[in-house]
């Protein structure tokens, strides 16, 4: 049962809310980015339909993540110097929202690390160790990323064209993963760990094409 | 948590999987339409009139036209390979070479799958292999690491390199998630797994940007069932090179297991036996023919080291006759020896050649009272002859002595292996493991 029901903005077509967290959803019929926090609704633009059917996952996807069931709730694609990333919201089954990020197929799961002082972006060089929460992460990359599109419902405010510069870091075992975002002052500091293809399962795999 | 619309995470609730659909991108060069697979594609080689495109987010921008020579490959872009139950698609081919030898080919080929994304298959003189990328990382510097050197990446595996050295881009085509180049050149550094086994894990790098992936070597029955094929030339299966290494070095360690006892045994040989009889004869005693003093034998078939040393030899020649006298006058056996010493220098470098001693062995028949009948003759320099000994002689003979000839043979022949394995070490140090 939805928890609200939301009209566009832009063309009045309604639209179901069934997790209370949602903060912005991107309208299906319309393609209208639409900013909801329960006091207000406002439109910020019409902006191109992702491209589907490139990604493991996909929004309305459902499936299991460590054995506890899952749907996906939409997405924000960036675009970045040697492709793209996408960053998943998944409902899980007990209502918790979980962001799982998709970069050339690969899967990470990550959680905001607060209080973690990072050096400044233009510091940071590919090689370099990153020291933080007991472990050691080694910079993988350093660019800029460019947010270029929502889908479905998201339970974070994306602006669609915001550019930021980044870095990304992985443990030498290959395990955990670091992501810094320059997006904000303080940047935001994200780490988690690189998922193996089995510990997600997905309802329809897709496997034959 | 209240408000929950459990039903929507039944399984098989969610929205079935939007359909794959390849990209249309017309080549702006011949205006041929181009089925592009990967969502993710940065560069597509025009299927129609090999063009390079570069795909930014709003338009295909010609790169060149390819002038390169097109190369042979068994698979075809298209071509469908089944790996680990996943249905993969060949999407681009890549032939790389070593060293400027375009004998000396890799034949790369990117396969895709839309959920599962990609990873590499690989032919080079045969020997096929998979990778895919990977964020585990060396647990320290790779620079100035050569074939078979040890590397440990961080999750504690133990590697051993196989090779390293500097691919070089000739010829692309299909499409590509990053725009490559003819002539790139990228170092690499390959390894497999210690111990043996088909796990691989390789290095590569340009600059400071460096990517990691690991992966396996396949024998080409496995490509082949992949494939759903026959025609695929390949090895069915190759030795590592850590294979190799770890046989090489237990030969190396067994010549030198071989060589140490050889030569405890040659020193036993050298320097068994007990002395029994230690005699010097004058040359006129030599000259006229003189007995030793008699010497028992304890039993039949005991073996005699005789020691004929001549101290006084210089750029000379001696000729010894020996008679084996059992009792008063039977002669158990004759021998002869003969011994000589030349020294001297020649371009400010002192030479020597010969010897001023002579060992002879002889088994006695029978046991019993022995002596020798001891007579020579001697001349210096380049004499061909001489009627009388100018030099003494002593004789010692030594009972219960080896032979130790045959350790001098398996001596040589340790040490010839042992040669060879340190050769065949060197090679494969230098990436040579073709034979």
């Amino acid at each position: 049962m939805p928890v609200a029901n939301v009209n566009c903005p832009s063309c009045g077509a309604g639209h179901d809310i069934h997790n209370p967290g949602i903060l912005m959803y991107r309208c299906e019929y319309c393609g209208t980015t639409v900013h909801w926090d329960k006091e207000k609704v406002r439109a910020a633009g019409k902006h191109a339909v992702l491209p589907e059917g490139f990604t493991r996952l996909y929004t309305g996807a459902t499936g299991s993540l460590f054995n506890k069931r899952f749907v996906v709730l939409g997405r924000a694609r960036y675009a970045f110097d040697r492709g793209y990333w996408d960053e998943w919201a998944l409902e899980q089954h007990d209502g918790s929202l979980t962001w799982l990020t998709e970069d050339n197929h690969e899967l990470s799961v990550q959680t905001r690390a607060e209080g973690i002082p990072v050096e400044p972006f233009d510091r940071h060089r590919v090689g370099q160790a990153i020291a933080i929460q007991d472990r050691t992460f080694v910079v993988e990359e350093v660019g800029q990323a460019e947010c270029i599109g929502i889908e479905g419902d998201l339970p974070r405010e994306f602006e669609v064209g915001e550019t930021y510069g980044f870095v990304d870091a992985s443990t030498r075992d290959g395990r955990y993963n670091l992501g810094i975002e320059y997006d904000d002052d303080p940047p935001s500091v994200f780490v988690g760990r690189w998922l193996k293809a089995a510990s997600l399962q997905l309802d329809d795999e897709g496997m034959e094409w | 948590m209240s408000g929950i619309d459990r039903n929507r995470f039944g399984l098989g609730s969610g929205r079935s999987r939007p359909a794959h659909e390849s990209l249309a991108i017309r080549c702006p060069s011949c205006g041929s339409p181009n089925a592009v697979k990967d969502g993710g594609a940065k560069l597509v080689v025009c299927g129609h009139c090999g063009t390079h495109l570069e795909l930014n987010r709003d338009e295909a921008v010609v790169l060149g036209e390819s002038r390169v020579k097109k190369w042979a490959f068994p698979l075809e872009l298209g071509d469908r390979f089944r790996f680990k139950g996943v249905q993969h698609e060949v999407i681009a081919r890549m032939a790389q070479i070593e060293d400027g030898d375009e004998t000396e080919v890799t034949r790369d080929y990117l396969l895709y799958h839309p959920s599962r994304g990609s990873m590499w298959l690989s032919e080079y003189m045969g020997k096929w292999s998979w990778s895919r990328p990977t964020h585990l990382m060396p647990a320290g510097s790779v620079s100035g690491l050569d074939a078979t050197d040890a590397l440990q990446t961080g999750d504690g595996r133990r590697w051993v390199v196989a090779e390293t050295g500097e691919y070089q881009l000739r010829y692309v085509d299909g499409s590509l998630p990053w725009v490559a180049r003819v002539g790139d050149r990228v170092r690499y550094l390959e390894c497999e797994i210690a111990g043996g086994g088909t796990e691989q894990y390789e290095v590569t790098w340009e600059g400071q940007q460096r990517e990691f992936g690991i992966g396996a070597s396949l024998p080409v029955s496995a490509v082949r069932r992949a494939l759903g094929r026959k025609d695929v030339f390949g090895v069915e299966k190759t030795t590592s090179v850590a294979a190799k290494v770890q046989a090489v070095k237990r030969i190396m360690a067994m010549a030198a297991i071989g060589l140490a006892l050889n030569g405890v045994a040659l020193a036993y040989c050298w320097f068994s036996g007990s002395e029994i009889l230690n005699e010097t004869f004058t040359p006129d005693q030599l000259t006229e023919g003189a007995f030793t003093s008699a010497f028992p034998v304890g039993s039949g078939g005991t073996l005699l080291k005789i020691k004929l040393r001549s101290s006084g030899l210089s750029n000379a020649w001696m000729a010894v006759n020996l008679a084996v006298v059992q009792g008063e006058a039977t002669v158990a056996s004759v021998l002869d020896a003969d011994i000589s010493y030349y020294h001297g220098s020649s371009g400010g470098e002192s030479w020597s050649e010969g010897k001023r001693s002579k060992s002879l062995y002889l088994k006695v028949p029978t046991e019993g009272n022995y002596h020798l009948l001891v007579q020579g003759v001697s001349g210096l320099g380049n004499s061909a002859s001489a009627d009388e000994a100018s030099h003494g002689l002593t004789v010692t003979v030594l009972r219960g002595a080896s032979l130790y000839h045959f350790f001098i043979v398996s001596t040589i022949l340790c040490g010839l292996v042992f040669a060879f394995a340190m050769q065949g070490h060197s090679r494969l140090r230098g990436g040579d493991d073709d034979d």
